[in-house]
């Protein structure tokens, strides 16, 4: 960000938050493939206070909401006293910093998956740790579909939340031109299981580890709200279960931190529904092949020539090992293992 | 006869290089680039195509056997293929087969 640029924002975000303010820093944060992060350190009337700005990177991915759209979400889940940085302020002037911005207050710890998942200094207690988590899933799952809240950009909630998310991935499948049989396989398999009616909620839809802050003490964010929409509440449980993002704690059934009953019990104690095991666990199949679709679009990015990337294309490989874990969860039982069940 | 580097004793020196020299520098040099990320990712890569070189004909003869995949999608799609255990064998052994190249741990 160069000294223009600095200026531009010191003075948009004065008049947004009708202060006097000076930009002291800005930093570029590392990670976010499909967004551009940075600290802004400002004083704001002589106090001073850390931002994080998100604003696009140079291409996005398919399902991603525009900035302006993760803005709101934010700002409805602090409403509903979902732990999230405080949101600041929007910009949709395309003249300040190149692309529409949101500004969200700093927070404290640190996200990354594998490091939590190893580091026991953070967090705090990790049974503790994942009872908060689920409490705070709980809270997104209150928010309920109803006009003029914000959000009405998300639409009209799906009937039947497993069977649009089938037929979701079945059409990014198509859009890519991979002709994936594994992949099919496990999406046939879960448009066999019996369908289930449950009220829709608001779900995060990447809610796991390393999409959460943590510090010494335990959970200071809930982070990444650009895929959240209206679905059926299981998905959340079952992606943040799936052993695909455990990272290599697969014995830690919750998100490679803690018990699933722990989690269970946080959410339920929070007023989350009862729980529904059969659910989730068609969900933690389904939680696979959406990230083996995620892992083949970016390995596109790549593949295609739009943007040069060996992470992107080492992503891409990431859905073999997907894959096998989907045909592991849904192998064909045999007669007798039938008649015995 | 003097002894020849084949490709893959090349590859394979590469790959030490980049881990056992260039990444221990960077870790040294510049402890907050994401440089010595990307040199590890760089060696990862070229392990992937060494085994993926090794397993080449096995590669190879499944190829030859999932042979018509479009066709396939759309008969799994349609239900002709529901609990197949006849299918369900040859994928898993296609997808074992291609998670032995690029993360062998996961097999």
């Amino acid at each position: 960000m160069d000294e223009q640029a600095r200026a531009r924002l010191a003075d948009w975000l004065g008049q947004a938050l009708g202060a006097r303010l000076a930009v002291t820093g800005a930093v570029r944060l590392s990670g976010g493939a499909i967004q551009e992060n940075w600290q802004v350190a400002a004083l704001v009337d002589g106090e001073p206070r850390a931002f994080v700005i998100r604003k696009d990177a140079a291409a996005t991915i398919a399902a991603s909401h525009s900035r302006e759209h993760e803005f709101a979400l934010i700002r409805q889940a602090h409403a509903a006293g979902v732990l999230v940085p405080e949101p600041v302020a929007f910009c949709a002037d395309m003249g300040v910093l190149g692309s529409p911005f949101a500004v969200l207050a700093k927070v404290g710890g640190t996200g990354f998956g594998p490091r939590i998942v190893k580091d026991m200094a953070l967090g705090g207690d990790r049974e503790r740790l994942v009872a908060q988590l689920g409490a705070e899933l709980a809270r997104i799952h209150a928010i309920l579909p109803a006009p003029n809240t914000g959000i009405d950009f998300l639409g009209e909630p799906p009937a039947d939340p497993l069977r649009a998310d089938i037929a979701g991935l079945k059409q990014s499948l198509d859009r890519l031109g991979a002709a994936r049989p594994a992949l099919e396989w496990g999406l046939r398999w879960a448009e066999c299981q019996p369908a289930k009616r449950r009220a829709v909620t608001l779900v995060h839809r990447d809610f796991r580890t390393g999409n959460y802050m943590v510090d010494a003490e335990g959970l200071t964010a809930i982070l990444d709200w650009e895929f959240a929409g209206w679905g059926d509440p299981m998905s959340d449980i079952g992606w943040f279960c799936a052993t695909c993002w455990r990272f290599g704690r697969t014995d830690l059934e919750a998100g490679g931190i803690g018990s699933r009953a722990a989690f269970y019990a946080g959410y339920e104690k929070a007023g989350g529904r009862p729980v529904d095991t059969d659910a989730v666990a068609v969900w933690e199949v389904m939680a696979h092949i959406r990230w083996a679709v995620i892992a083949l679009q970016q390995g596109e990015r790549h593949a295609s020539g739009r943007e040069f990337s060996l992470e992107h294309a080492l992503t891409g490989r990431i859905a073999a090992e997907l894959e096998l874990a989907v045909l592991r969860m849904t192998a064909p039982t045999t007669p007798s293992e039938r008649s015995s069940a | 006869m003097t002894p020849e580097t084949t490709g893959l004793d090349l590859l394979h020196a590469v790959e030490q290089t980049l881990v056992n020299e260039v990444g221990p520098l960077l870790a040294e040099s510049a402890p907050s680039s994401d440089a010595r990320f990307k040199v590890l990712m760089a060696a990862s890569a070229i392990r992937m195509v060494m085994r993926e070189w090794r397993l080449r004909d096995e590669l190879a003869a499944l190829a030859v056997r999932a042979g018509g995949h479009g066709d396939l999608v759309a008969a799994i799609r349609a239900g002709a293929h529901d609990a197949d255990p006849a299918l369900h064998a040859a994928l898993l052994a296609d997808a074992e087969l291609r998670t032995s190249i690029s993360r062998p741990g996961a097999v």
